[in-house]
């Protein structure tokens, strides 16, 4: 059985669902539980929630026998973005024990919305913010950061944001002896280092597809 | 009195260096500690201590070497004091200090060869400044390299 929900991102910059697919989407997952009401409520209350967030997603559910199932959540590009195990207790059935985790927000955003949130909230640092006159973030350097976290999926987990005082947005990851910077520059491209081991890796005016590349290879 | 008091410790370290040690007080050597202070909470990682790159990164436009002080040749609290004072001019918020030893800042190179070096800059409101050396524009992957470093080897101290 699949499920799938589309959100839109209209031109304006607010988001909006597509309420009647992802109604009918929800009614399917929510089909099997014997809670329907509960389950209903629920489910609205995420429409809410996923609308705030701006999630594009799709549930498949993959049947399993007896006590649990688990899900997928892909994005709309079919990228997974995480598998949910949902446990069936004899109270709950699975499908309720998954939008209950779903509805729990902190839950739910995973780690590229976290890390998306994140960036957003350098665009609050004004001129000066590092006491070293720094400049404010350009919102286009933002907006590149986002789409790479979105492009990298899985693997942002390992990233945090940081600000550069020519107002860029960074990202940084350390695992073991490795380290990688990235830094966004405003038309598109990504200036990185990457340190694996003692060996140095850097670029300058890379594209995206090219960093992936190379964060797969050495990170 | 509090640039008094830097004055009178830098008068000190003067004459430790004419009596005992017989070197020029503007030479930084490798056992003294080097503070930068730090403004912002986004220059650090709060759960971890870590300190971020964004606080050794230059700007572009203005290549200028990374202030720093010379925190072994005073009290604590008069380094405390003054990155106060600073933050007030700069109406900020003073955390503390991304510390480095000055043996560290002359391991920093770049893969071409460069080497960052400290050496003492006397300044009027601050006469135990140094200034950490940086390179020639060799573009944004390359600060990226040097930052790299100064942050795998400073660590933050906090006021408390």
């Amino acid at each position: 059985m699949s499920a799938t929900a589309t959100l839109e991102r209209p031109k304006d910059g607010f988001l909006q669902t597509d309420t009647q697919a992802f109604t009918d989407a929800w009614k399917d997952v929510i089909a099997l539980s014997s809670q329907t009401t509960l389950a209903i409520t629920r489910a609205q209350s995420l429409q809410a929630n996923v609308g705030q967030m701006g999630q594009i997603f799709a549930l498949d559910r993959h049947d399993l026998p007896q006590t649990f199932s688990v899900y997928s959540m892909r994005s709309h590009e079919g990228h997974l973005l995480r598998d949910i195990v949902a446990r069936q207790t004899a109270e709950t059935p699975a499908s309720t024990t998954l939008i209950s985790w779903l509805l729990d927000f902190n839950a739910w955003g995973d780690e590229t919305e976290r890390l998306k949130a994140a960036v957003k909230v350098l665009l609050t640092l004004k001129r000066g913010w590092d006491g070293y006159d720094a400049e404010p973030i350009d919102p286009v350097s933002a907006r590149n950061a986002s789409a790479f976290i979105d492009f990298l999926g899985e693997r942002a987990k390992y990233f945090e944001p940081f600000a550069d005082p020519n107002g860029l947005v960074g990202l940084e990851a350390h695992r073991n002896k490795s380290a990688a910077y990235l830094s966004f520059l405003r038309d598109g491209l990504i200036a990185y280092m990457i340190r694996a081991g003692n060996a140095i890796h850097r670029g300058n005016k890379a594209s995206p597809e090219t960093v992936k590349r190379v964060l797969d290879a050495l990170f | 009195m509090l640039f008094f008091r830097l004055w009178l410790a830098y008068a000190r370290h003067c004459a430790e260096c004419l009596l005992q040690r017989r070197i020029a007080p503007n030479i930084v050597v490798d056992a003294e500690v080097l503070g930068r202070e730090v403004f912002s909470t986004s220059s650090f990682s709060e759960s971890t201590g870590r300190i971020k790159p964004s606080l050794f990164l230059p700007k572009a436009g203005a290549r200028k070497p990374l202030s720093v002080s010379r925190l072994s040749l005073a009290r604590r609290a008069l380094f405390v004091a003054l990155g106060r004072h600073h933050a007030r001019q700069r109406q900020r918020n003073f955390y503390g200090f991304a510390e480095i030893s000055a043996e560290f800042v002359r391991q920093v190179r770049g893969d071409d060869g460069w080497q960052m070096d400290v050496q003492g800059t006397l300044l009027l409101g601050n006469p135990l400044h140094a200034d950490l050396s940086i390179s020639e524009d060799k573009g944004k992957d390359y600060d990226l390299m040097i930052a790299d470093q100064l942050c795998t080897k400073a660590r933050f101290r906090g006021l408390i």
